[in-house]
């Protein structure tokens, strides 16, 4: 692999794994505070304080709703792990969409961006490197977050005709998301490993990958 | 003791707060900057422990912005990057020694608190 698209896998690799590391350290902080409540209030019980029943079962839902949180995380994290465990294969651009939107939510939550992943028409085979195109679809996504304001909404969307799929980043229909943008050359060296085409987005707003399906 | 906790994990910063006025302390808490800046318009807190990365307004931003409105504030900040270096980092960039790392030990914050509130009062204990 080049050199340098295989430093660039390696920063994108150690930002995927950071953000979710943050992320599980904050579900975790969650689950600790609130089973330290739970043992305040127990402790207020042995003291002959009148506990709340329906309290504590909420509080038990609560850890629940964290720890399913965070298996949620993790089985993101895994299928983000295997990504890399073959060079090309057959890939639904919708699922690689769904765990790329995902990864990336914490990213745009920073940033005030409401990331929203808009249903295609049908499934959409490539046979492509998984690895390459989520970090693809990242670069995108990070450069047009730099010109996304806070309270917008960033799209991604993907379609296909006779010849090519297209996965659209930053296209919304309300036309309230960033313009084109360029997301360097790491993202064209991407593109080019990927054998894909970087294109603008319709009424120019926008980018999007095209992916020949043949 | 008056604080102030921000915190955009809501489950997480109203246990806090609970479990913190189970304690007899006088705990608000909020997960939104803009909703922290009110509160302390309102009154001015004794310590503010702030999370470091929330979204559209980090922890430092805030910082600035809660010490134009109460000088006297002191801060904890809280964050879930848990390396070494970011623990460095932070540490410089806030210009504190107190800076924990999510998920934190209850008992070491309330130390932390009461460490801050005894320096500022030289050692009175009001509350």
């Amino acid at each position: 692999m080049d050199e340098d698209i295989e430093s660039t896998g390696l920063v994108f690799f150690g930002k995927v794994t950071a953000s979710i590391s943050h992320e599980l350290k904050n579900r975790m902080a969650i689950i600790n505070e609130q089973a330290g409540l739970l043992e305040d209030l127990v402790l207020m019980a042995e003291r002959g304080v009148e506990i709340d029943l329906a309290r504590l079962n909420r509080l038990s839902g609560a850890v629940k709703t964290q720890v399913a949180m965070g298996d949620r995380i993790l089985r993101n994290m895994n299928r983000f792990a295997h990504s890399v465990d073959s060079p090309r294969r057959s890939v639904d651009i919708r699922s690689l969409l769904d765990l790329t939107t995902a990864l990336a939510a914490r990213l745009a939550t920073l940033k005030g961006v409401n990331l929203e992943l808009y249903p295609g028409p049908e499934a959409v085979e490539v046979n492509t490197s998984p690895f390459l195109l989520m970090n693809l679809i990242w670069l995108l996504i990070e450069a047009a977050l730099r010109e996304s304001e806070p309270g917008s909404e960033l799209v991604l969307s993907f379609e296909k005709d006779k010849e090519a799929a297209f996965i659209g980043i930053g296209n919304g229909l309300e036309g309230k998301t960033a313009g084109v943008f360029s997301a360097g050359k790491e993202a064209d060296s991407l593109a080019s490993a990927l054998g894909a085409e970087l294109v603008s987005g319709d009424q120019n707003r926008g980018m999007r990958i095209r992916l020949s399906i043949a | 003791m008056k604080i102030l906790l921000v915190d955009d994990e809501i489950e997480f910063v109203s246990a806090l707060a609970e479990r913190m006025k189970l304690r007899g302390i006088d705990a608000e808490w909020t997960a939104t900057p803009e909703e922290a800046v009110g509160l302390a318009e309102k009154k001015c807190h004794d310590i503010a422990v702030l999370d470091i990365k929330m979204p559209r307004v980090g922890g430092l931003d805030l910082k600035k912005r809660l010490e134009k409105q109460c000088p006297e504030m002191k801060f904890i900040f809280l964050t879930g990057h848990g390396s070494e270096e970011a623990f460095k980092n932070g540490s410089t960039e806030t210009g504190s020694e107190f800076y924990l790392v999510k998920p934190v030990r209850f008992e070491t914050l309330l130390e932390k608190l009461h460490a801050i509130r005894a320096k500022s009062t030289g050692g009175r204990k009001n509350g």
